[in-house]
């Protein structure tokens, strides 16, 4: 009775979120059952039905192959540089342009600073080309008028972690002052001025009023950045590099290793247990990361 | 707000200002390299490589790009159909699923919740978009 009571009374819910669920049925909860190819060894002239299943063989492969030690450690490596680096970059440039005294020259800096940030992965590889190719580039012209030694960036996989990390702060930095600087216009303008009364400089203000109050975005976000550790920017990892042999060991990441596995070895099977692999873990990480949110300010949590 | 400025605030508002300066350029330059690197002659790109101040003018790209207009307006069509579209539909979708979670008195709010911000943990923008819901108060 109390059942069928709710049911009338609530039908109006269950419509509504009838489209979000059902595209998310069929598009995100559908192709996890997918997921049994991970345990197969797909063979093509037998189809994916008729190949024989070859238990976890996939996965101890996986687990016994440099590749995965290494992608992995690429994958949380460059995740946990970008959550530091560009969490210190937004705040700072945010503080900035929240302190921006003209309107048009918060909204023109604004702007500037977000346009790499709209451009996609494919232009930013072929800017990346005019900056680091190897005879055309315009590092390695400046390079030549100074006299020095060209550097062939290409094939060099111990610089990439920084040419990595600089286009990423680059594209990123736009989208995350803006955030940061809309949640300090936020914060209640007598409490600066009160400050200023008891004679507190700009530093100081900065440093005991602006940052504390940032402290809970900033808590949210990298939590989940960190429940997102598994998973990478795909155009960055695989477009910056312009696909290049030699710089594997630095820029491989879980994603480019699906995908590269996927259409170089035609190895279904393999990608899939990647893709398992790196969704299980991903998923453990988004329980634990919720599960911090909501010891630390529950009503950010999301379940 | 005093219009006045003392000395401090000066120099911290020069400061700020060389640097969000700096960042606008650091923005703007690469692109900037891009858009010279089209107009250099084709000779000069090989020989002496991308700069900032195109050595040769040529609009041969441009006339290239020219025999395949038609190409690259299908291309853009692609895009903007998929842009207006799409977020015309997930701005429809979106909310409509959202509503019912907001309520505390729907029943399967739990459950729901659960679903649909698993995928949506993965969604960089609807997320901090969220976030940045929250106000500030003292």
């Amino acid at each position: 009775m109390n059942s069928k009571n709710n049911l009338k009374k609530q039908w109006p819910f269950w419509v509504m979120i009838a489209p979000g669920m059902m595209y998310l049925l069929i598009n995100n909860y559908g192709p996890m059952c997918g997921l049994f190819i991970a345990f197969k060894k797909i063979d093509y002239s037998k189809g994916i039905w008729k190949s024989p299943w070859n238990g976890l063989d996939n996965f101890t492969y996986l687990f016994r192959t440099d590749a995965t030690f290494l992608m992995t450690r690429n994958t949380i490596l460059y995740n946990l540089l970008f959550i530091i680096v560009g969490t210190f970059m937004g705040i700072a440039v945010g503080i900035m342009l929240s302190e921006l005294r003209k309107k048009f020259e918060t909204k023109f800096f604004q702007t500037v600073i977000l346009l790499p940030y709209l451009l996609s992965w494919v232009i930013c590889a072929y800017i990346g080309y005019a900056f680091l190719g190897k005879d055309t580039g315009l590092i390695n012209g400046f390079l030549r008028n100074f006299g020095l030694k060209q550097v062939d960036w290409y094939n060099a996989p111990g610089k990439w972690p920084f040419i990595l990390l600089l286009v990423n702060t680059w594209k990123g930095l736009g989208y995350s002052s803006i955030i940061y600087m809309s949640t300090i216009i936020g914060i209640d303008r007598s409490l600066f001025e009160s400050a200023m009364m008891d004679g507190a400089g700009k530093m100081k203000q900065i440093r005991y009023i602006t940052i504390p109050l940032l402290k809970s975005t900033v808590v949210m976000l990298t939590i989940m950045s960190i429940g997102r550790m598994f998973y990478s920017d795909f155009g960055l990892f695989y477009q910056m590099p312009m696909n290049s042999g030699t710089l594997y060991s630095t820029t491989q990441t879980i994603d480019t290793y699906v995908y590269r596995a996927l259409m170089q070895q035609s190895n279904i099977g393999m990608s899939s247990a990647a893709g398992f692999y790196q969704s299980l873990v991903g998923f453990a990480l988004v329980l634990i990361a919720n599960a911090v949110v909501r010891r630390v300010s529950a009503e950010n949590a999301m379940f | 707000m005093s219009n006045v400025l003392g000395r401090g605030e000066k120099l911290f508002q020069g400061i700020i200002h060389i640097f969000l300066i700096f960042f606008a350029l650091c923005a703007i330059l690469p692109l900037w390299v891009l858009v010279a690197g089209s107009i250099t002659g084709e000779k000069e790109l090989i020989l002496q490589g991308y700069s900032f101040f195109p050595r040769s003018i040529s609009f041969a790209t441009y006339k290239y790009l020219f025999y395949k207009v038609a190409d690259i307006l299908n291309a853009y069509g692609i895009t903007l159909f998929i842009t207006v579209v799409g977020t015309a539909v997930s701005l429809v979708i979106t909310p409509l699923l959202a509503y019912p979670l907001s309520r505390q008195d729907f029943r399967m709010r739990n459950l729901i919740s659960f679903l649909s911000s698993l995928q949506c943990f993965l969604m960089v923008e609807l997320f901090l978009h969220t976030l940045c819901g929250h106000r500030y108060s003292t």
